[in-house]
């Protein structure tokens, strides 16, 4: 058999109530550390920060990408800490209600510690349906979840109307040249194109490019010749709120 | 109706793997509905992919019609092909097993002793005749029922978003009326198209969905993906609760992973279509039989042992080879599978050139159309790994962020510390499974060490979603550690 983990040997000694005052006052702390946590947005850790900026990589972006991830990281780590905390304070809480009541296997037997953390996850998980199913119905509410058949107002948000006047205008067969480096709006513009030929220029447009010009320009590329007619679509403009089709002449 | 024809594709793969599960997988099959549904799943998946997979090479587009024959032939194979008297005998003993040691989470609190006893005999008979196990039990059954009705509520009603709609959702779209070597968005390189060269096998299990629903819906496709990850949590709790009360508690754990529920895209299993989920579907049941083969060869063993490692052997090879045509990283999963087999032993010969040669023949269409696709642009440079300066500065930050996932609580709840604790309860030595683990993060360690992206932005997207894959392997070799004392 294995070794008896030190935690269960520990417990094993302790009077009851020594075992249900520590529990109580573990959870208690844990409960306290999880209330401070949910307050906070970030938790940084900048030792780690600073050697990130004292060892940049070979291709580093520039320096707001490289402060988004570090937010992010922030942000992730409060989330963490404050799962743990919450976690731990349920797990041992339960620890405490089962020593009140006298059942004192909970902590006498082996996995004393595995049983706080399963319980402790359990509760953690049930506060993240929770979260998710309202959020969920705050989604159903804008239309971005869905179980019907016709999910395009999920897909592209805000831009369903366009797209849906696009589809009228593009036929099946015709193929779209797509412009710009929005790499989110792109994926979304092929899918709810389909079955349009999509052809990519992944490259950054100058600022406020006249749309016309962008259509004289394309006409001179390769780019979905093999289709009766050929369309563009400016990215940068889409995401503007533009005007973001042309046709493109042969 | 795409959700209807969703379900239907999910029923047309359980029946595919349901002989199948019967034949080679007792061990799962024999511990109760949960565990048949979920290994016949499995199977069905694996099979039917590959299958989808080798006639798309002679230009055959996914469809139901392939899937409806394959099932066909399975549930045939009942009548014509009997499962055999061992078979029989084997689920006999698993139902008595299972009956007279099944116990719920909320009340397995009986003696050390007992229960050690207890379940160090029945994963004893378990080695070598198949006789399961324990069932997971009434708390344990409502706790996996409360997960996946939230987390099929949460995934199917969302689009596909990240690489799923980047991707994944795109070829499987394709692919409902194209083959790999035609489907635009992987042959033609002026199309739009992302990972031209990434592994089919879950677009060609989507394409049917998205072939007979609606333009605009993608209900259905996100539902036979999500099934998968269903699949996953039931082999999961089943291939647990056999090795008893820990590893009962340690699937509630498991189970309570917030990355099932949480809509958030990026530490989700479910919510953007992505098929990490199908990924650590194949992996635990490669480490799962793969480590039964390992017992089972190392107990020289009866006809019962040698029928067993038959079936291990052959369900070792279809999660093998469905395991490297789902993700490009499954390559690199069956790797570290056979090296920690063969560095930990016992019995390296035999078993492992089967498992070698059945994988690479069942893989044979992957490794060929990755290898037509056009190349991606890479996002590891290997010389990276030669410069001193990059390896130093990107130490630090890739080690803190690999022991932070013991605490990532916001993806993986409390998951990685109950798999520790869980492991501690054993004697922990080094073994098959201390080496998947050094494996799994030397292997992480040196795709960012390498990455040409931001290490940190990388780390940030994908790190959640390839630890995931692995936890719940590493969370069923911890629980075997308990339960057999190594």
């Amino acid at each position: 058999m294995g070794r008896r983990p030190v935690g269960s040997a520990l417990a094993r000694k302790l009077a009851p109530p020594v075992a249900l005052l520590l529990a109580l006052l573990l959870a208690t702390a844990f409960g306290w550390a999880a209330v401070q946590l949910h307050d906070l947005e970030q938790v940084r850790a900048p030792w780690l920060e600073r050697w990130a900026q004292e060892h940049p990589g070979p291709r580093e972006p520039d320096a707001q990408a490289i402060e988004r991830v570090a937010d992010d990281f922030a942000a992730d780590r409060r989330a963490d800490l404050f799962g743990l905390a919450l976690g731990l304070a349920a797990g041992l809480a339960a620890v405490a209600v089962a020593l009140a009541v006298g059942r004192r296997e909970w902590v006498e037997g082996r996995g004393a510690a595995l049983r706080v953390l399963a319980v402790g996850a359990v509760a953690g998980s049930a506060a993240a349906m929770a979260s998710s199913l309202s959020e969920v119905a705050s989604l159903a509410e804008l239309n971005r979840w869905t179980l019907s058949d016709d999910s395009l107002a999920a897909y592209v948000g805000p831009l369903e109307g366009t797209v849906r006047e696009w589809r009228e205008r593009i036929p099946d067969d015709h193929a779209v040249i797509v412009v710009g480096t929005n790499d989110f709006l792109l994926s979304r513009v092929g899918w709810a194109l389909s079955p349009r030929p999509v052809h990519p220029l992944v490259m950054p447009l100058p600022p406020g490019a006249d749309l016309a010009e962008l259509g004289e320009l394309a006409s001179g590329l390769m780019l979905g010749r093999e289709a009766p007619g050929r369309w563009l679509v400016d990215l940068d403009a889409l995401a503007d709120g533009r005007e973001a089709l042309v046709r493109v002449e042969l | 109706m795409s959700l209807a024809v969703g379900f239907a594709v999910l029923l047309l793969l359980a029946a595919t793997g349901a002989w199948p599960a019967r034949r080679w997988g007792r061990h799962v099959s024999g511990g109760g509905r949960i565990g048949r549904l979920s290994l016949a799943l499995t199977l069905g998946a694996a099979i039917t992919g590959l299958v989808q997979l080798t006639l798309s090479l002679a230009g055959v587009p996914a469809g139901l019609g392939v899937m409806v024959a394959l099932a066909v032939v399975s549930l045939s194979a009942f009548r014509w092909a009997p499962l055999g008297g061992g078979s029989a005998a084997g689920s006999r003993a698993a139902t008595g097993a299972g009956e007279a040691t099944g116990t719920d989470v909320g009340t397995d609190v009986g003696s050390d002793v007992g229960s050690d006893v207890g379940t160090d005999v029945g994963s004893d008979v378990g080695l070598v005749t198949d006789a399961p196990t324990e069932s997971p039990g009434l708390p344990l059954t409502a706790w996996l029922a409360v997960v996946v009705v939230v987390s099929t509520v949460v995934a199917v009603g969302l689009p596909f978003s990240g690489d799923g709609s980047k991707f994944w959702a795109p070829k499987a779209r394709d692919l409902a009326h194209h083959s790999a070597l035609t489907a635009p968005s992987i042959a033609d390189e002026t199309r739009l198209g992302f990972h031209r060269g990434y592994p089919l096998l879950a677009p060609v299990l989507m394409a049917p969905a998205f072939a007979h629903s609606p333009a605009d819906a993608s209900t259905g496709a996100k539902l036979v993906l999500h099934g998968l990850g269903l699949a996953l949590l039931g082999l999961l709790v089943t291939l647990l609760s056999a090795e008893g009360r820990h590893g009962r508690w340690l699937a509630a754990a498991m189970l309570a992973m917030p990355a099932l529920v949480i809509p958030e895209v990026r530490e989700s299993l479910g919510a953007g279509g992505y098929v990490d989920g199908a990924d650590a579907l194949f992996l635990l049941l490669l480490v799962d039989t793969v480590d039964r083969l390992r017992r089972g060869a190392g107990r020289g063993g009866d006809s019962g042992g040698s029928a067993s490692q038959g079936g291990d052997a052959v369900l070792a090879g279809l999660a093998g080879a469905a395991l490297v045509s789902t993700k490009l990283e499954g390559s690199v999963e069956l790797a570290i599978v056979v090296c920690a087999w063969l560095l930990a032993g016992p019995q390296r010969g035999a078993p492992m050139v089967r498992l070698l040669g059945l994988v690479g023949l069942l893989a044979i269409p992957s490794i060929w159309l990755a290898s037509l696709a056009p190349s991606d642009p890479m996002i590891s440079d290997p010389g990276l790994l030669l410069r001193g300066g990059v390896l130093w500065g990107r130490a630090v930050p890739v080690v803190a962020a690999l022991g932070g996932l013991l605490i990532d609580t916001s993806a993986l709840g409390l998951a990685p510390l109950a798999i520790l604790a869980c492991a501690c309860l054993g004697r922990p030595r080094w073994g098959f499974g201390m080496l998947l683990v050094l494996g799994c993060l030397a292997f992480l360690a040196l795709v960012y060490l390498s990455t040409t992206m931001h290490v940190g932005r990388h780390m940030h997207t994908s790190l959640h979603r390839l630890v995931l894959h692995w936890l719940p392997a590493f969370a069923l070799l911890a629980a075997r550690s308990v339960g057999h004392g190594r």
